[in-house]
């Protein structure tokens, strides 16, 4: 059983089609990438997974239950998902701690010092527990980042989305985002990542969506799908990524 | 103070002015921004009805001289309500509700102005409309909103000189009073004009500083 699937999604920016027909589903554990240009719709895919923008047509199944769209349902489903986006968007006024325990708090209805133990664990599993009270302005971009996975993970999210995760980020600090997301993937967390770093996508995502203006143009199991494929229009994809 | 010299006299007098002004206007701010505060959430509501009337609020308050609104509320009350008011609330009332409408809109453009990441990062931790507002936006559009405040503190404490028209006893009535007394119009003048501008200039410092201050932090 998929822990989520989405049937024939439709969506519109008044008269622009951003998604068209979408079908897709994703299994328990797996890491399911997606590819396309910009403007292709996979950020707006994401944010119709967990509800930040409604769906014009189809539907979107959680762990086989269609989603709803009155408030309560919304903010219930909400709490499925983990969302790491391209610009971290930390809490600019709160210390690295804060932004992972202000979730827990006040959402998750959990103790203060509960809450701060399991953020120093998080912590200390994207290897930041030496910025505990820095401020994200205090940080670079990729330590940003990783406090976003720490509090994304502090909600214990059933999936991960992320939102290009390394494509505001300097070239030597991508790599340490990557190794905590490679951890996340051997841990068997369900992720969807929307990325352009190929290399990742080869050797972590078990399978691959390419997207080009709104709709699903081919998927695969990542190697097959990178070494071979089908369609011209990822052929000039992959061509433009890597002679960029 | 009859037995002190007439120098003194006059100095006490427009010091007490002086700080009638200030206190008049501290009022009018910090009345004005808790109303504006909270109709800038009503304006930005989805409630249509609400928003419409607080924009409405702002709009005619930010779009009528605060004198006929001195003028409508002295004359007016007597007339609507058989209610004779005194200066010192027709002052408040007037500059409160004006100041109001222009705090409406300095908080409805600071909360806009906060990055639209920081609800969508809200939202994803799983946080309400009502929680992601207070925990996370106000937090920061209260920052944006220090340095536009501090300059309509300076504006209504300028505007609070039309309050002399109609007799309410601040700086520039202080001034035209100390004229009568001893017809030396240039001299009272420039002292209220030294007095408004020590004031307004110190706070514009002041705003300076806060402004560099929140900049760095």
């Amino acid at each position: 059983m998929p822990i989520l699937r989405t049937e024939k999604l439709d969506k519109y920016y008044d008269k622009l089609h951003v998604l068209k027909n979408v079908s897709f589903s994703v299994e328990r554990g797996e890491t399911l990438i997606i590819l396309g240009p910009s403007g292709s719709g996979k950020s707006t895919l994401l944010r119709c997974l967990n509800q930040l923008e409604r769906i014009d047509g189809g539907t979107i199944y959680f762990e086989e239950q269609p989603f709803t769209y009155d408030r309560r349902s919304v903010y219930r489903n909400r709490r499925n998902f983990g969302m790491i986006f391209q610009s971290f968007n930390l809490f600019p006024q709160k210390t690295a701690l804060e932004n992972i325990t202000l979730g827990p708090i006040t959402v998750g209805k959990v103790p203060r010092a509960e809450a701060e133990r399991e953020a120093l664990a998080l912590l200390e599993k994207v290897k930041l527990l030496d910025k505990t009270h820095a401020y994200p302005a205090k940080l670079s971009g990729g330590q940003q980042q990783r406090v976003a996975i720490a509090r994304a993970l502090a909600m214990h999210p059933k999936v991960l989305l992320f939102d290009e995760p390394t494509s505001a980020l300097d070239p030597e600090t991508i790599g340490d985002v990557l190794e905590v997301m490679r951890k996340l993937a051997l841990e068997k967390t369900t992720m969807i990542v929307v990325t352009h770093e190929l290399g990742f996508a080869r050797e972590i995502g078990e399978r691959i969506i390419f997207m080009d203006a709104g709709e699903i143009v081919e998927e695969g199991l990542s190697q097959e799908l990178l070494a071979r494929p089908k369609s011209a229009r990822l052929s000039a994809f992959l061509d433009a990524v890597l002679h960029k | 103070m009859e037995n002190q010299p007439v120098v003194i006299q006059y100095i006490v007098f427009f010091a007490k002015a002086a700080g009638v002004t200030l206190g008049i206007s501290a009022l009018s701010l910090a009345v004005g921004s808790v109303i504006g505060f909270g109709f800038s959430l009503m304006r930005i509501s989805k409630q249509r009805i609400l928003s419409l009337l607080t924009f409405a609020y702002a709009e005619i308050f930010r779009g009528t001289p605060i004198l006929v609104q001195l003028f409508l509320v002295y004359f007016g009350l007597p007339i609507v309500f058989h209610i004779n008011v005194s200066a010192f609330t027709t002052v408040a009332v007037s500059m409160i509700l004006y100041t109001a409408g222009y705090m409406t809109e300095i908080f409805r453009a600071a909360i806009q102005a906060v990055d639209r990441g920081q609800w969508d990062a809200s939202y994803t931790i799983g946080m309400t409309y009502t929680q992601a507002l207070f925990k996370v936006v106000v937090p920061q559009a209260m920052r944006i909103a220090v340095p536009p405040t501090l300059g309509q503190f300076i504006s209504i404490l300028k505007d609070s000189s039309l309050a002399s028209i109609i007799g309410f006893m601040e700086l520039t009535k202080a001034g035209m009073a100390v004229r009568a007394r001893t017809s030396s119009t240039l001299l009272a003048f420039t002292i209220v004009t030294c007095l408004y501008f020590v004031i307004c200039y110190g706070l514009s410092i002041a705003s300076r500083r806060v402004e560099l201050r929140l900049k760095k932090a």
